[in-house]
This record gives structure tokens, sequence and C-alpha cells, in this order.
């Protein structure tokens, strides 16, 4: 689609003389033709009212002494005035006196001009007329009717009318005329359109010359990005200010350009700087990382020597076991054996797992309770196990004591609690608790865990103080319970219900 | 161009001719006794072609004694033109200069005249003042068929209501006297 705007400033200035100039000349042009219309018609009155004039005072002999032979004589030399369409000469009477029509005239195409002219305003020629003037008042008179120009002029002779002259001309001439202006001004607009386009092309030179080589040194400024480039100043008037505005723009660009090279030097080496930086850290990283694997292969050695070491103390007990009869020391054997069993399983779960910190309790209970049910196995009693506990990891110096504390509690439900029947359950439950013994702080958050073993067997002895308890077992709960920060109750209804509450920081 | 009815070879033809005239405008004057018409007689038409001719001749300056004299037009005594003439000449005026009738007794008063008027039946008189007034600026008119051949300037004749007309250059140059071309044109010139 043709738009404007890409059109070349060099095109836009050719177009805009063009089209102003030719608007100029059009209307220069079309005033002189109207002047010149109204202007010929006028001669045209006047040449003919002059011809009328001439034919009147020939024609006044022929009209004084009536030989109308002599005036049409007189007016058929109007052949040779191919515009004129009929002529009439007319008596003081108003008669025709002879008459002239053109050869391709009918007579009845030929006006009668007495009606076109009657009733006028009076003439301002002072003539005497007699009784018998009967032609029209005003006798000067010119008309345009129908594409044709008539005039009427009276026949004077000694200040005296003696008749009057009716000429009848066709307006070819002034069509004539008319067409041939028009032919000469087509012709002299389309020479000076054509001279306006060279000339403009030629001259316009002067204005876009100096705008198109700003336009280059903009386009050499942008692609070379050289902004010490300056245009040349050969002029004052607005394009040599334009020129000075864009010199100082090109000097404020430059001196732009400076500080960001300047400043991004500065950035490149602090880039530098920061990537030998980054460098080094990831180095360091790897390191720890390194570092990291191998204390994770160590830590597993270690858990996993531990837990052997552990199972040998454990089998040494078995073995030990063994060789001992008295039934108390039996008990101690076996209460040894299942303490360092707890504490290797432990440490079995540390290593097999990927997480060196922390253990999953659930797991870890169920493996504890599945040892110490096959530990204490009566075949003719059945106790049931209900294990509650909440998905919770906690570490090392939680889960030993935690482990402990169930495994004494839970021996000590299968070892005192169902001695006198058949039936039981145990119950481990590790919950968290709401609110209670939390405590909030700003970087970390204390979690009340409440650990509670429980059973329907026959009971602890009434009024137990636990703090004050003799055997080992409980010592142990209570000693474990205080490593923990932790408090303990014990609920002696139907059955034993031991509730240790804890807080972990998380 | 024949405009001239009136044949010059035949002085007989002419007087008949002349006579023939008289008699239809004798009998047109006897049919309109006691009945005013508007047709114009014959001695009307005369005076307003005599008085027209005047218009188409210019006269030296030496004619006239002052710029406010009139321009005399001579008739001799008993022309009956006379009569109507001094009816067209009433108010009228021709190159600013009004015109006045005298009658001429013999031919000696026509030397004082700027046109003298000849009608047919004073022929006796012609050849006299004619021979008077040779080369003097004063305009001879008559109605005679023969009026230019001895001499005069402009004759004239009507008939059917047409004018003929010759003039005499030759004898109006000689009297100085200016006769329009548009008053030449319409006439035979006879040299």
């Amino acid at each position: 689609m043709f738009k404007l705007s890409e059109i070349s400033l060099k095109r836009k200035l050719i177009a805009l003389v063009v089209l102003v100039g030719g608007l100029a000349l059009m209307l220069a042009f079309g005033s002189f033709l109207i002047y010149d219309r109204i202007h010929y018609k006028k001669q045209l009155v006047r040449d003919l009212e002059i011809l009328a004039e001439m034919i009147g005072s020939n024609c006044s002999a022929s009209l004084l002494f009536n030989i109308p032979s002599d005036a049409e004589e007189i007016i058929s030399a109007l052949e040779v005035h191919p515009n004129i369409l009929s002529c009439r000469i007319f008596t003081i009477h108003g008669d025709t006196f002879a008459q002239y029509l053109r050869s391709d005239m009918e007579q009845e195409q030929m006006n009668n001009p007495l009606p076109l002219f009657q009733a006028r305003s009076s003439d301002s020629l002072s003539i005497k007329s007699d009784s018998t003037w009967k032609l029209p008042v005003t006798l000067r008179n010119a008309r345009f009717e129908e594409n044709r120009l008539m005039v009427f002029h009276p026949i004077v002779l000694d200040r005296e009318i003696i008749g009057a002259v009716a000429l009848e001309s066709d307006l070819t001439v002034v069509q004539d005329r008319f067409r041939k202006s028009l032919n000469a001004i087509i012709l002299v607009m389309i020479t000076t359109i054509v001279a306006m386009v060279l000339l403009t092309a030629k001259l316009q030179v002067l204005i876009t010359k100096p705008i198109m080589y700003l336009s280059m040194l903009a386009k050499r400024v942008s692609n070379e990005r050289d902004y010490s480039i300056r245009a040349k100043k050969n002029t004052k008037d607005e394009i040599g200010s334009l020129i000075d505005s864009f010199n100082d723009m090109l000097s404020q660009i430059e001196v732009r350009d400076n500080t960001i090279q300047e400043t991004s030097k500065v950035l490149e080496n602090q880039a530098k700087k920061l990537k030998k930086e980054l460098k080094k850290r990831r180095q360091v990283e790897r390191t720890i990382k390194h570092n990291l694997k191998e204390k994770d292969i160590l830590m597993q050695e270690i858990h996993h020597r531990v837990k052997n070491n552990l199972q040998i103390v454990s089998s040494l007990l078995k073995l030990q076991l063994r060789s001992v009869s008295d039934p108390g020391t039996v008990t101690m054997f076996e209460d040894c054996h299942n303490r360092v069993y707890t504490m290797s399983l432990i440490h079995e779960q540390l290593y097999r797992s990927n997480d060196f910190s922390n253990i999953n309790l659930s797991e870890y209970i169920q493996s504890l309770t599945k040892h110490l049910f096959h530990i204490y196995k009566d075949p003719g009693r059945q106790i049931n196990l209900d294990i509650n506990v909440e998905k919770v990891s906690l570490d090392l110096n939680t889960a030993i004591p935690s482990g402990l504390m169930i495994n004494e509690l839970v021996s000590n439900s299968l070892k005192y609690a169902f001695t006198d029947r058949m039936q039981g359950r145990i119950g481990i439950s590790l919950t968290r608790a709401d609110g209670g013994y939390e405590e909030r702080t700003a970087r970390s958050s204390l979690q009340t865990y409440v650990l509670c073993v429980e059973d329907d067997g026959k009971g602890l002895p009434a009024g137990l103080d636990i703090s004050k308890a003799d055997t080992l077992g409980l010592k142990l709960v209570y000693a474990l319970t205080r490593q923990l920060h932790g408090e303990v109750r014990i609920e002696n209804h139907h059955g034993t219900k031991t509730i240790i509450t804890f807080n972990i920081q998380e | 161009m024949q405009r001239w009815n009136v044949g010059f070879n035949s002085l007989n033809g002419c007087i008949m001719r002349r006579l023939t005239v008289m008699l239809l405008i004798l009998s047109v004057l006897l049919l309109s006794l006691g009945s005013k018409t508007d047709t114009l007689t014959e001695y009307q038409v005369r005076a307003a072609y005599l008085y027209n001719f005047v218009k188409f001749v210019k006269w030296p300056g030496s004619a006239f004694e002052s710029d406010s004299q009139p321009i005399i037009i001579g008739l001799f005594s008993g022309n009956q033109v006379e009569e109507e003439l001094q009816k067209i000449i009433r108010n009228r005026t021709i190159d600013s200069r009004s015109i006045a009738i005298r009658t001429l007794e013999n031919p000696q008063d026509a030397a004082v005249c700027h046109v003298v008027y000849f009608g047919d039946i004073e022929r006796r008189h012609q050849i006299a003042t004619i021979n008077l007034i040779r080369k003097k600026p004063i305009l001879t008119i008559s109605d005679a068929g023969y009026f230019c051949r001895i001499g005069g300037m402009i004759q004239f004749n009507i008939e059917d209501n047409k004018l003929g007309l010759a003039i005499n250059r030759k004898a109006a140059d000689a009297a100085q006297l200016e006769i329009s071309a548009k008053l030449l044109r319409v006439a035979q010139i006879v040299e």
C-alpha cells in the first residue's frame, strides 16, 4: 500500500512544489480564463456595436432615399464575418428595410429583435423623433440569447434617428477562443510543471543535501558506534541549528558512552573476580561434598563397626548366658543383651540408611519390639502389640534414650505384666503434643513429643515412685527421661501406662 | 448597378416619363381633395428628399459668413415644394446650422444661397442660374432628367416611390462641395 511516510524527502519536496505550483497556476489560469471570457464577450459586444454603427452609417443614405437594394448590398459584405448570423435594417417605422442571412441560416431561424428590446428604460440619447416613431425606445442594446449575441443599434443622422440596425452573431468565436486558450494553458501548465519538476529536482539538493548528509552521518554513527564523528556546518539557517544540535547530541552520547565503557570495564573486572571467586567456591564445594561423602562413608563405617561391636558384645553376653544357671544372673544377662541389642539396632538402622543423623522411629520400634517379642516369647501366651507412632525422625541423641526406654518398658511388660494370664496387649505410641511444652523461638522451635508404653497386665506395685525405684530398668527410664529433659509419669489403672514427655528441637 | 430608372439616352422619353409622373401625382392630389389622408404628396416627398440631400453635403468654410449663418435653400417663386420644405426644416438643424428658405425671383438671387432647387417646370432659369453660380459653393438640385448634363449637381426623380438619383461630381468638385460617399454610392455618377 502507498504510504506517504515511506516516500523519500526528495520526492516529497518535488511533489509539494508541483502541487502548490500546479494549484497556483490553475488558480491563475482559471481566473485568467474567466476574466478573458468576460472581457472577450464585452469586446465582442463593442466590436458588434462598431460594426452596427458602420453598417448604419453606410446605409443611412439608402435608408433615407429608400434604396433597400443598396442597403442589402452593403450588408451582404457581412459574409466576411462568418460569425454574423443575420443583420436587419429597420426603417423609422419599425419595418424591415433590408436583411442579411448567413448562407446556412433559414429565415425561420432569424430572431426578431424588436420584442427583445422593447419596454426598456428611456434612451440616453436625446434624439428627436416624430409621431411616426415606432422603433423601441432604447435602441442601443446588446443581449446574449442562447449562444447568440444580439445588438440593436440606431442609425442616426444629424442627431435624428432614421432607422436601426440589428445584428445577430453566434458565440463560436468565444468558444473557439476559450478552447484555444484552454489548450494553450494546458500546454503552458504541462511545460511549467515539467520545468518545475526538473528545477525542483535540481534545486531540492539545497535543502535535502544537508539533511541527507546528516542522515548518512547518523547511520554511520549507528553502524560504527563511533560517537566522535561530527557534522560539518556550512549554513546558519535551521539546518545549521540542526547540525549544531546533532553535534551536541553526539558529544553528550560520546561522554555517556565513555562513562559506560569505563563502568563496563570496572564491571568486567569485577565479573572476572567474581568468576574466579565462584570457581574457588565451587572447588571448595566440591571438596566439601567430597569430604561430606567421605564423612558419610566414615559414619556408615563407624555405625557399622559400632553395630558390629555391639552385636559382638551382645553375642558375647549371649554366649556367657549359656554358662550361667542362676535365674537372677540370667535375667541380668538377658537385660544387658537386650540393651546392647537395642543400641546396635539403632546403629544398624543408621548405617543402612542414607541419613546418618536421624532415625525413622517407626521402623526402629517395629524391629525392636520384634526382637523383644522373640526373646521373651512364651508359646502359650498371646500378647498383642499395638504400635501407633507418627512419622517421626529423631537424632541419635534422642533415639538411643528413646529406644532404651521402650526396650526397658516393653521388656518389663513382657516379663512381668502377663505372668498370671495367657493373653494381653501392649501398646506403644509416640505422638506430637499440641501446645503443651511447645516453645518457639525465632530461629528454631521446640516440639513436645509424648511417648506412651502401656499394657493391660497386672500393673506395677501401688505407690511406686519411679524416681526412687530399685529396679535398673525403671532407674534407666527415669535417668534417660532426665537426660532428655523430659518428664515421666506412671499410671496404674487396668495395667501400667508409662507416659514420657520430652521436647525436641526441630 | 442600375438604380436609375430614368433613361438618360432619350430626352423625349424622359419628358414623357416625367409627364406621366406628374399626371399620376395630379390625379392623386385630385382624388385626395376634400379628404385629408396620410399618404405623402409628391411635394412632401420632394421636400423631404431635398432636405435629406443637404445632409450629405459639406460646404467649404468660405461659403458661410459666420458659424451661425443658416444654410440657405433657394427656391424660385411659385415652387410648391417650398411650403412642405418649410414644415420639414422647422426646428431642425444640419451640422449645427439652421436652415432658411429664400424665394428666388431671378438667377442673380441664387448667388447668396447654399442650395438652389429647381422644379422641373423652372427650366427657363436653370441654365442661366447654373452658369451664373458655376464654381461657387452652391449645391444645385433638380428633378429634371437632364439636369446633370447642363451642369447641375444632383438630379432625382421618384417613380413607384423609388428614387432615381444622379450626381454630377465634377460640378460638385468644381464648386468645392464635398458630397458624402454615402450619397454617392446610392447615386449614378455623371462626369
